[in-house]
């Protein structure tokens, strides 16, 4: 039964518009705000499961298209739950007094850190005060003198026996700059060296002998002074801690008073009392130091510092209910905490109180939303997260030492528990690489949420973006949206969907639309956007992006590039291909040609001969062979040598988009029938000859109607396009309008044999009972002109020659069998 | 005989003995700038020691080593002048910082004999108070600065942070501690406490109403002037009555006792925890400025 000519697609169908009638509202203004998941039913279902679940590795990695905004959808989503979430608890870091290289974490009931902080703080500030005064008090200075005075008078006890022995034989105990020597006197004066020797011998000699007798005796009581100085600083630090003990005891009471069900707290204040008893001159020390140094003990690197609280996170800053924490910057520090560095004296140094928390700590018994790509491209985050979740706590990895850039002391804190729920998000290519490559990414992350980009256009989701679009404009401060520019906004979208039943769920492109339109409402100093505010935007987007566009169209109207949009050509067909660069498509026409003799049953793809066509491209020219060979195979070797080849193409192409065209060429080469210029061709096709959808239709047919418009509407040009893509269309108004008046044409085809029918005017033409095609068919002319080219290889190879290979043949295209 | 107490000029420092003690050099320059008067300090070889190095038996006890080792005169005055040295490094830090006018002078001769020959009517001598064991308790040059015409500032061995009123223990009203006291008080800004000792009941409260207004003449607004009555005889009397006072200085006249170490002064200054300035007794000391 040979199929009809496809007859234009009505105009009524070129464009859908939106059908809000359903939606009462003036402007947007009047619609309730959807926030959230937008027509995400499988997304929300992911993340409602993901973070209701409790169990290890039950984490999620959200993937959609980057305009998605997923990070808002899911925040939101996550916030809306949170407060219904229990609180998780504060955590904090202390002194390790018994080994301060390791900082002891304490947990405290959620808001609590800073009160312990407080406490913590208050006491040591009373403590640098009520200390000095109690230590410079009459009691304490009282019991110490007197301590000390009965250590003194045991040492002077031995000075003075052996002051009063040496008075006894004249003889005077000097201080030397470097110690003590013995001179003999007279008359309480030492007697001078000349006047000495000036003595009878037998005095020298006794005098002499009182002297060695009393070295012996200063040596023994010197021997003393050690014991002594032990014995007193004994005694002095038992006094010390005696008072101090008094004095600390009811202030550390009553700071501890409200942490008693706490038992890590009470022992860190009791192992807080205990290092203040050994170091109590600290305080003292401290408050008669220099107004300098008693600044420098406040500041961080103080020696206060031992004593204060180090408050890493605390669920005091927000509310009730579980955490939701955005990390944009995964860095290792960012991520799982980080330790830094104060320089003094030209050292670096560090303490528990300059642990920095990571976003993980901030989320601990919440939830935690980073960006993939952002976590990737950060250096050891990525396998320390993994190592976080593996071990169910956060460790505090410092990077210089990972890469040896520091030996610098450093801290090993506690490590932390870790129950977070971790929610990535990132582009789908992303996530099945990590999938492909990562085998721990599956034990991670056992739950997909994936974002679709698009949904079914219906009236309940056209009512649901259109209150998106209510949103942005809300949240975003702009000006609303009329009915009629909410409208055109909901119909972009099926645009930017490339389909118009569809509806794109880009909110990135939704809200730049809004904005822009926005802000032309607002310099025309209306205070709702129109209609024609929004046709501003679009028309504003597409012409700050279409520089390449105009330069395209141009070189084809000034015939530079060549393309023909009248007349009619053997082996010649416009194509259609469409050009993506910095997210902005546009269809441009290319000519397409074809040339056929007789071969070895070749079809040379010129693209690839050349490598600029792609393997999609080359799979589509490959499928024409098959074409041929399934259609016109008459027990004989396909003889066929044809090359196919995109005009002036100088980038690549890839895409089977063209094979249908290409497919034209080829069966006009063979045929001899000219195509018609004045049509443009899309659409793929398959080994039986059906035409099958491509991509980019609306911009394609765009693409080759504005070279019509610019040469002049000839009433007869129009594309031809896959049957299936019809649905797609969500043409410009003025292609529509073109369309409406007779002055273009958009035919779906659904068969080689139809769109072969169009482009030449002559039937296609079946077999019939006898499996021969009617005379004067294209396909009659094709079945022909490769027996001829098979007569010919026949006779070439019966004469041995070898002549019948690739270019043995003679024939030039357009050359009738 | 008269009440007024010499005009210092000179707060002198001997160095010699606790030569290389900030903590001492501080306290004295402070002071010194307190009451306006120059440092002097005073690094004293001992020339019995030059004379032992002449003795061929003499040795020398070296510390910490322990250690004998002979007399050696070019050593020894090598070690002497290392260590006026380094008694000059620290007055001279100190000196620096506090901007106060000084002398330092070194002398050879007898220590004793020096800090008395340079220690007159007109002088305050600085004497430190022994803290720990080791110090030799026998030092001529301590005994020296009792026995002198000077008065004495009593340095306690671990000053407390003291920030109240200067304290004058009063015999009477005419008693010239109380003009000295006056004087620091108004220099420093501080209060005045007056201590007026055990008086019978019928004498006392003229006793401080006298002292009171001679305070107030002396420049001390009345309502800086606090008053504690000593409640009896005796040290334990007068420290009761500082008790709490969070004094920074007590100034006392000396009694006319035979000088000794343990003097009251000593004891308060240990016990107080603050300095002590201990006035020579009136009558021994011509009335001056």
């Amino acid at each position: 039964m040979p199929q009809p000519v496809p007859t234009p697609i009505p105009a009524g169908l070129l464009y859908r518009p939106a059908d809000l009638a359903g939606l009462a509202f003036e402007t947007t203004a009047d619609l309730a705000p959807l926030p959230g998941l937008i027509g995400q039913p499988r997304a929300h279902e992911a993340i409602r499961f993901g973070t209701g679940i409790a169990h290890r590795g039950f984490n999620i990695f959200a993937i959609g298209a980057g305009g998605a905004r997923m990070q808002e959808s899911i925040r939101a989503l996550l916030d809306d739950a949170a407060p219904g979430r229990p609180q998780p608890p504060d955590w904090v870091y202390v002194n390790n007094f018994a080994a301060p290289h390791r900082p002891v974490a304490i947990s405290l009931p959620g808001g609590q850190a800073p009160v312990l902080e407080k406490a913590v703080h208050t006491l040591v500030d009373d403590l640098r005060s009520a200390l000095p005064a109690v230590f410079a008090g009459e009691d304490y200075q009282k019991r110490r003198a007197a301590l000390e005075q009965s250590i003194q008078a045991r040492h002077e006890s031995g000075f003075t026996a052996l002051n009063e022995k040496a008075t006894a034989h004249n003889i005077a105990v000097l201080r030397t700059p470097m110690g003590f020597a013995m001179a003999p006197t007279r008359d309480g004066k030492v007697v001078p060296p000349a006047d000495f020797n000036a003595w009878p011998e037998a005095e020298q000699q006794a005098t002499r002998a009182a002297i060695e007798e009393l070295e012996k005796d200063l040596e023994q009581t010197l021997r003393t002074i050690p014991r002594l100085e032990k014995e007193q600083r004994d005694a002095v630090r038992a006094l010390d801690r005696e008072t101090a003990r008094f004095a600390l005891a009811q202030p550390f009471e009553e700071a501890k008073a409200p942490f008693t069900a706490l038992p890590a707290v009470m022992a860190q204040f009791d192992a807080m009392l205990a290092d203040i008893l050994d170091n109590v001159g600290l305080f003292i020390a401290a408050e008669a130091a220099e107004p300098a140094a008693l600044a420098a003990a406040g500041r961080l690197g103080g020696p206060f510092d031992r004593y204060e609280v180090n408050v890493l996170v605390t669920q005091a800053d927000h509310g009730a209910g579980a955490p939701v924490i955005e990390e944009l910057h995964p860095t290792l520090g960012n991520l799982v905490g980080r330790i830094e560095y104060l320089q003094m004296q030209g050292a670096l140094v560090t303490n528990f109180r300059l642990i920095k928390p990571g976003a993980l700590h901030r989320a601990n018994g919440g939830t935690i939303l980073i960006d993939a790509r952002s976590l990737l491209t950060e250096p050891f985050s990525w396998t320390a997260l993994k190592r976080a979740l593996l071990r169910q706590q956060i460790t505090i990895e410092d990077v210089a030492r990972f890469v040896g850039l520091t030996t610098t002391v450093s801290l090993e804190p506690d490590p932390i528990p870790l129950d977070v729920k971790v929610v990535l998000f990132g582009d789908r290519q992303l996530y099945y690489l990590l999938a492909a490559y990562d085998p721990e990414l599956a034990q991670h992350f056992k739950v997909l949420a994936d974002f679709d980009d698009e949904v079914d256009r219906s009236e309940a989701s056209e009512a649901m973006l259109a209150r998106l679009i209510g949103s942005i404009a809300a949240r975003e401060g702009l000006s609303p949206l009329d009915r009629a520019a909410t409208a055109r906004a909901v119909e972009h979208a099926a645009r930017l969907a490339d389909d118009a039943g569809k509806l794109t769920l880009l909110v990135e492109q939704m809200h730049d639309l809004v904005a822009e339109a926005g802000h032309w409402a607002a310099q025309a100093g209306r205070p709702v956007v129109t209609r024609a505010d929004v046709e501003q935007a679009i028309a504003q987007q597409i012409h700050r992006a279409s520089r390449l566009r105009e330069r395209s169209q141009e070189m084809i109207l000034r015939d530079i590039a060549l393309v023909d949009t009248a007349g009619s050509r053997v082996g010649q067909v416009n194509g259609l291909s469409v050009l993506m660069l910095g997210g902005y498509a546009f269809g441009r026409p290319s000519r397409i040609t074809c040339r056929v003799r007789p071969g070895a049953g070749r079809i040379v793809d010129i693209e690839r001969e050349v490598e600029l066509g792609g393997p999609l491209h080359s799979k589509g020219v490959l499928i024409l062979s098959g074409f041929l060979g399934g259609r016109y195979a008459m027990g004989a070797p396909m003889s066929l040598s044809a090359s196919l080849v995109f005009e002036q193409s100088y980038g690549g192409v890839d895409g089977d988009s063209a094979s249908s065209a290409e497919l034209y060429t080829l069966l006009s080469a063979l045929s001899g029938l000219p195509l018609r210029q004045d049509l443009a061709v899309t659409g793929s096709v398959n080994q039986h000859g059906i035409v099958q959808a491509i991509g980019g239709v609306n911009e394609k047919i765009e693409g080759f109607f504005d070279i019509c418009s610019a040469r002049g509407l000839s009433g007869t040009q129009g594309v031809l396009i896959p049957r299936a893509n019809a649905q797609h269309l969500m043409l410009r108004a003025d292609v529509v309008a073109a369309c409406a008046a007779g002055r273009f044409a958009i035919y779906p085809v659904e068969t080689i044999d139809q769109g072969i029918a169009l482009l030449t005017g002559v039937p296609a033409g079946e077999r019939d009972a006898g499996g021969a095609y009617p005379p004067g068919s294209v396909n009659q002319a094709v079945e022909a002109r490769l027996a001829h080219f098979a007569a010919l290889r026949k006779r070439a190879g019966d004469a041995g020659d070898g002549a019948a290979g690739d270019d043995a043949g003679t024939e030039r295209n357009g050359g009738k069998p | 005989m008269s009440a007024a107490p010499p005009a210092f000029r000179r707060l002198i420092l001997d160095v010699g003995d606790h030569a290389a003690n900030p903590r001492i050099a501080r306290a004295a320059a402070e002071f010194a700038r307190a009451l306006g008067l120059d440092l002097h300090c005073v690094f004293v070889e001992d020339e019995a020691v030059y004379g032992l190095a002449g003795l061929p038996f003499a040795r020398e006890l070296r510390l910490p080593a322990h250690e004998w080792h002979p007399m050696d005169a070019t050593r020894i005055a090598s070690e002497f002048a290392q260590a006026a040295a380094q008694a000059r490094r620290v007055v001279d830090e100190v000196v620096r910082t506090l901007g106060i006018a000084n002398a330092f002078e070194v002398v050879r001769g007898d220590p004793a004999a020096c800090i008395a020959v340079l220690s007159t009517a007109t002088d305050i001598v600085v004497v430190a108070e022994r803290g720990a064991p080791g110090a030799w308790p026998f030092d001529r040059r301590r005994a020296a600065a009792y026995r002198s015409a000077a008065a004495l500032l009593v340095l306690p061995p671990r000053p407390a942070s003291r920030q109240g009123p200067i304290a004058a223990v009063l015999a009477d009203a005419a008693d010239a501690c109380l003009e000295v006291a006056a004087r620091a008080a108004r220099s420093a800004g501080a209060s005045l406490l007056l201590l007026p000792l055990a008086l019978p009941p019928d004498q006392l409260q003229a006793a401080i109403a006298r002292a009171t207004a001679r305070a107030t003449a002396l420049g001390v607004p009345p309502d800086r002037i606090a008053v504690r009555p000593v409640a009896g005889p005796g040290l334990d009397a007068l420290l009761h009555a500082l008790a709490g006072s969070d004094a920074r200085l007590v100034v006392l006249t000396r009694a006319a006792d035979p000088p000794q170490d343990d003097t009251p002064g000593a004891r308060i200054a240990r016990a107080h925890g603050a300095p002590v300035l201990l006035l020579e007794p009136r009558g021994t000391v011509p009335a001056e400025g």
